[in-house]
């Protein structure tokens, strides 16, 4: 039972370490010639996941060895860039991926591990079983209770290593450079707003909101990009409920950086609908009507059937 | 220059909706268009395009009709003839693409009439919005006032 769960748990890792995991398997596939390169990235990635990478067993396994230090070694990197306070939210969902895993149990993290080098290492046991003519299933057999003692060394290490990658694959996200303002009355105008926060530092962009039947005026709302994360958190800090022409403005981080801007595109594309069966109105006015017509005829359909009721309600009186 | 003001001004309190510090909260700007013995018409409103006699005063929600008369008397020597009718409305856009008008008060230099008082806040005047000010001289006006018998 334990074999099923640990394919899903795969998949989530693959989910989070995408790239490792296909960086691993295209090292795997040059495996003789990228385990030099591994070595030394292995060197380079944090004490814990070195030392673990330095467990005797990865390196006995060659190709498969180096597969498992290479995401490891890819991870370290980016969590020492990552931002301190990302990195707390980060931790809190890490905290729940952590809490999981514990119940999990180690030996499934170890298992886990495996994973890297791979899939195929998962799989060959299971195919393994039966056929003889594979020889990777045996070298599997062979390696687990190996792999066992590795266990008992590794689930500590195990746990840092893990905690590093969500923050190595999230860290590339940047600090917003970009301010949502709000609360903006009609006499302000994009030359107001550049002119105000151009005192914050230099500013890429002013997005600026324009009513639709009065393109002179603004609908009450700017994004606003500056040049680096520190000016517009600057600018927020000064400007969020400060006032613009008697008015309380808001300033807002603009969280959607370009991924998750794709994400939040489907939400975008939900209302647009609308627009679309407006536009459908004009070519297709005359289906629309041909519709409308046979409720008519329903209309008309029930009297009769009062009539029969009256009828039938007259007879009986 | 209003806007360097808004940043310096920036951690001002938030009483602005009943007794409003004029020294600590920030003015807003409100546009006036005078014009003599009439409203504009909402047409020069539109596109974009404000009538010509412009007079843009900075000044606070609080601010009454007769304050601002007074300030549109300080620029206009005519209109501080007693007697002289202003005759307020704010123009806003509408949600389509003109302009719509709403009279909110009279006020008349030298005497006191019941809409004095009013302030802009109580006149559900959001900023941003224009005042009209149809600018009367008494002589026109005293002829529409004699039936009503006080001169």
């Amino acid at each position: 039972m334990a074999r099923p769960s640990k394919k899903d748990e795969d998949r989530r890792r693959d989910r989070r370490s995408s790239s490792s995991s296909s960086s691993s398997s295209s090292s795997s596939s040059s495996s003789s010639s990228s385990s030099g390169s591994s070595s030394s990235g292995s060197s380079s990635s944090s004490s814990s996941s070195s030392s673990s990478s330095g467990s005797p067993q990865p390196r006995r396994r060659d190709a498969k060895g180096t597969e498992r230090k290479s995401p490891k070694t890819k991870s370290p990197k980016p969590t020492d860039s990552a931002p301190d306070k990302r990195e707390k939210d980060r931790e809190r969902d890490r905290d729940r991926d952590r809490e999981r895993d514990r119940d999990r149990g180690d030996r499934e993290k170890d298992r886990d591990r495996g994973r890297t080098s791979p899939r195929r290492a998962s799989k060959s046991p299971r195919r393994g079983r039966s056929p003889k003519s594979s020889p990777a299933p045996k070298r599997g057999r062979s390696r687990s209770p190996k792999k066992s003692r590795s266990r008992s060394r590794s689930p500590r290490k195990d746990r840092e290593s893990r905690r590093s990658p969500p923050k190595r694959e999230r860290s590339p996200t940047p600090r917003p450079t970009k301010i949502h303002v709000g609360r903006l009355t009609r006499n302000v105008t994009k030359d107001h707003l550049q002119e105000i926060f151009a005192s914050f530092g230099t500013i890429k962009m002013v997005d600026f909101g324009q009513d639709r039947n009065h393109p002179h005026l603004g609908r009450g709302f700017a994004y606003i990009e500056f040049s680096n994360a520190d000016e517009a958190e600057t600018a927020m800090k000064h400007m969020d409920g400060g006032q613009i022409d008697g008015q309380e403005i808001t300033a807002a981080p603009v969280l959607s950086i370009r991924p998750q801007v794709s994400a939040a595109r489907p939400l975008r594309r939900s209302p647009p609908p609308p627009p679309r069966r407006r536009r459908g109105w004009s070519p297709r006015p005359r289906s629309p009507y041909r519709r409308r017509s046979p409720p008519r005829a329903r209309r008309s359909s029930p009297p009769r059937r009062r009539r029969y009721e009256r009828s039938s309600s007259s007879s009986s009186r | 220059m209003a806007t360097l003001e808004s940043v310096i001004v920036e951690d001002v309190n938030k009483e602005t909706e009943k007794a409003i510090d004029r020294e600590k909260t920030c003015p807003l700007l409100l546009r006036v268009f005078c014009s003599t013995g009439r409203h504009n018409s909402l047409q020069e409103y539109s596109n974009g395009s404000v009538p010509a006699n412009e007079l843009q005063i900075y000044t606070w929600i609080d601010a009454t009709l007769k304050e601002i008369s007074g300030l549109v008397k300080e620029v206009n020597p005519d209109a501080r003839r007693h007697g002289t009718v202003f005759d307020f409305s704010l123009v806003y856009p509408d949600k389509f693409r003109g302009y719509r008008a709403r009279s909110v008060g009279t006020t008349v230099s030298g005497q006191k009439t019941p809409d004095d008082n009013k302030t802009l806040s109580q006149l559900r005047f959001t900023i941003g919005d224009y005042l009209d000010i149809a600018i009367t001289p008494p002589s026109r006006v005293i002829p529409m006032r004699r039936p009503g018998g006080r001169y």
